[in-house]
């Protein structure tokens, strides 16, 4: 949205053209100039630049939504709002389980049981709706290693032994969780960049970083001058993608 | 109408024209006319007209007052306009006091605090609690509510508003007042959840257009009391090399804020992270965003931890005094912190804060 050209933002043919020659081609360019620097830039005098800017703003700006629209579209399916972990206590805390549309951070000691958690929620999501599960793919980033699966297996084999009374139902959900092993936190968040267009062409309905804090502490050492700033940098702009493609696919 | 040329609000070009031609006054080019101005800086008949047009409009918006440019008035009538003015309430009558009534109208409150302390469950308390009917003590009013972090949950608002709206029925029928029933009409879930505008900002930008068009919307929407932007600190603490660019813009929009907030006469509530300022040998935790920012807010909140019990402290506010208070978080939202002794009837630890209200309510009678 940022980085929307003026050009689609209905701003004239002739404005655009004087705009660029300054450089600023795209709306947050536009909007990061102060108003005297407007002026200045478009040669335009006070009431127009401020008709061009709530121009320029009904571009970018969000759609506003009442509380009460939201509500109503989260009761039209109430059912994908969450994915039950098949822990009573857990999804009884949880309001029905890990949330749909929002990030959620397991944390633990080492050895306590966080990559056999995920591994299960891997499971649950490949089922179909009527057993609790998403019915959809999972796309698994593994940056320990981590992931083992036969483990896979001997836990889909043993929990549901009904569902997968046969090697090929097996072989079905093996087939719909894509692990990605990614070791540096670079290609980490290229991968996160990428994900969007999987998504969509996967039907994927869960997504599982595991784990985030092992591949940041070995590339940033802390005591080190301005690591700090880059570190959080990283992990901010890994959340905020991360955010955006929870909400806007509800997964 | 002795005003200089170079203050006019004209495009630089022209303005550069003017004064090449000798210009220097206002009355000169109003004196000129248009077919002289024309001809003498070498511009069309119609531009002269405009310049003429945007001459006149300043000069007469001076002498009238400028309505909205320079207000004066005593410090009597802003008493007087601040002992009328509301203040939206918070549940949590501790927190009520050290604010002085609750959050004020008009002026831009900033909570701050760490991760999971509570600062969005107040913001979406104001956001109910500000459309409470003004027979009850609340400001009726609309909500605006800007997410910059996706942590607005309807949910929660839902359980908030059904326990506001039930806090207000026992009142009702403890004081049995006509003007309490037909408020209560329109003070349903439907109404409270209709009347909350949210806005989700995925990054600066959107959030600088939003806050640019706010103006308008909140002339359309007259009846909006609150504007809460929760997460000001997520969206520019990544991604920005430019330090300085990032203090311009946050400067920028605390003006306009200022602007709205007495404009519309609404209160606007600004949620902050906080950071680690590492020191010699120890580090503190302080507000996010720098010093500069610290000077945007007119009232300053911070959340914290102690051991298991959330406090607030009122860390800047020009007219109460700093102190600390304990909050708690229910499933009916933001209360207080029950004292064990005034109610000795509720079973266990569960705090039941229907019961608080009932109590003060017989006091009072």
């Amino acid at each position: 949205m940022a980085a929307k050209k003026l050009r689609r933002a209905q701003l004239s043919q002739e404005m655009c053209e004087r705009l660029s020659r300054y450089q600023i081609t795209t709306c947050q360019d536009f909007l990061c100039l102060s108003f005297l620097e407007l002026m200045k830039v478009t040669g335009q005098n006070y009431y127009e630049v401020q008709k061009l800017l709530c121009k320029v703003s009904r571009a970018c700006a969000p759609q506003m939504q009442t509380a009460y629209e939201m509500k109503l579209k989260k009761s039209v399916n109430p059912s994908s709002a969450f994915l039950s972990t098949t822990l009573h206590g857990l999804d009884r805390v949880l309001h029905g389980g890990v949330p749909c549309g929002s990030l959620t951070e397991i944390t633990g000691p080492p050895g306590c049981g966080k990559t056999q958690f995920c591994i299960m929620l891997s499971v649950l999501a490949t089922l179909p709706v009527s057993m609790g599960g998403l019915d959809g793919a999972v796309i698994y980033v593994d940056t320990e290693s981590a992931f083992s699966a036969e483990r896979l297996i001997e836990i889909a084999a043993n929990r549901f032994p009904t569902y997968f009374d046969s090697d090929e139902k097996l072989l079905c959900m093996t087939r719909s969780i894509h692990l990605y092993r990614e070791l540096t936190c670079c290609s980490v968040l290229k991968r996160i960049m990428s994900l969007e267009e999987e998504v969509i062409l996967k039907k994927v309905k869960l997504i599982i970083i595991d784990s985030v804090a092992s591949v940041v502490r070995k590339e940033f050492d802390t005591k080190l001058q301005g690591n700090l700033a880059e570190r959080s940098n990283f992990l901010t702009r890994g959340a905020s993608v991360l955010k955006y493609l929870a909400e806007e696919f509800s997964i | 109408m002795q005003r200089e040329v170079g203050t006019l609000p004209l495009a630089p070009a022209l303005r550069a024209r003017l004064a090449a031609a000798g210009f220097q006054t206002a009355q000169e080019l109003l004196d000129t006319g248009p077919c002289g101005l024309s001809k003498e800086i070498g511009i069309s008949r119609e531009e002269a007209l405009e310049v003429l047009q945007v001459v006149r409009q300043e000069c007469h918006g001076h002498a009238a007052g400028g309505a909205g440019s320079t207000r004066k008035c005593t410090a009597l009538e802003l008493l007087e306009e601040e002992q009328s003015q509301g203040f939206i309430i918070t549940f949590c009558s501790a927190l009520d006091n050290i604010l002085g009534g609750g959050v004020q109208l008009t002026k831009i409150t900033e909570i701050c605090g760490a991760p999971g302390v509570g600062k969005t469950q107040l913001c979406m308390q104001l956001a109910v609690d500000v459309q409470i009917p003004e027979c009850f003590g609340g400001v009726a009013g609309e909500a605006v509510f800007i997410d910059t972090e996706g942590s607005f949950m309807v949910d929660r608002v839902v359980d908030i508003a059904a326990a506001c709206v039930q806090h207000c029925h026992l009142i009702a029928e403890a004081q049995q007042e006509e003007d309490h029933q037909k408020a209560l009409e329109t003070f349903s879930l439907e109404n409270i959840l209709s009347h909350i505008y949210y806005f989700r900002c995925r990054d600066y930008t959107e959030l600088l257009a939003q806050v640019y068009l706010l103006p308008e919307f909140l002339s359309e929407h007259s009846k909006v009391r609150l504007v809460v932007i929760d997460g000001i600190a997520f969206p520019f603490r990544h991604d920005f090399e430019d330090l300085s660019l990032r203090t311009r813009l946050l400067n920028g929009l605390a003006q306009q804020l200022i602007i709205i907030a007495n404009d519309h006469r609404s209160a606007v509530v600004l949620t902050n992270q906080m950071t680690t300022r590492i020191g010699q040998n120890q580090s503190t935790l302080v507000p996010a965003l720098g010093e500069s920012w610290g000077h945007a807010a007119t009232v300053r909140l911070i959340f914290h931890w102690d051991n298991s019990q959330r406090l607030a402290t009122l860390y800047k506010s020009p007219s109460q005094k700093e102190s600390t208070i304990a909050y708690h978080i229910t499933s009916h939202g933001f209360r207080d912190v029950q004292p064990p002794a005034v109610t000795p009837s509720t079973e266990g630890t569960e705090l039941n804060p229907r019961k608080r209200p009932r109590t003060e309510e017989e006091k009072q009678q």
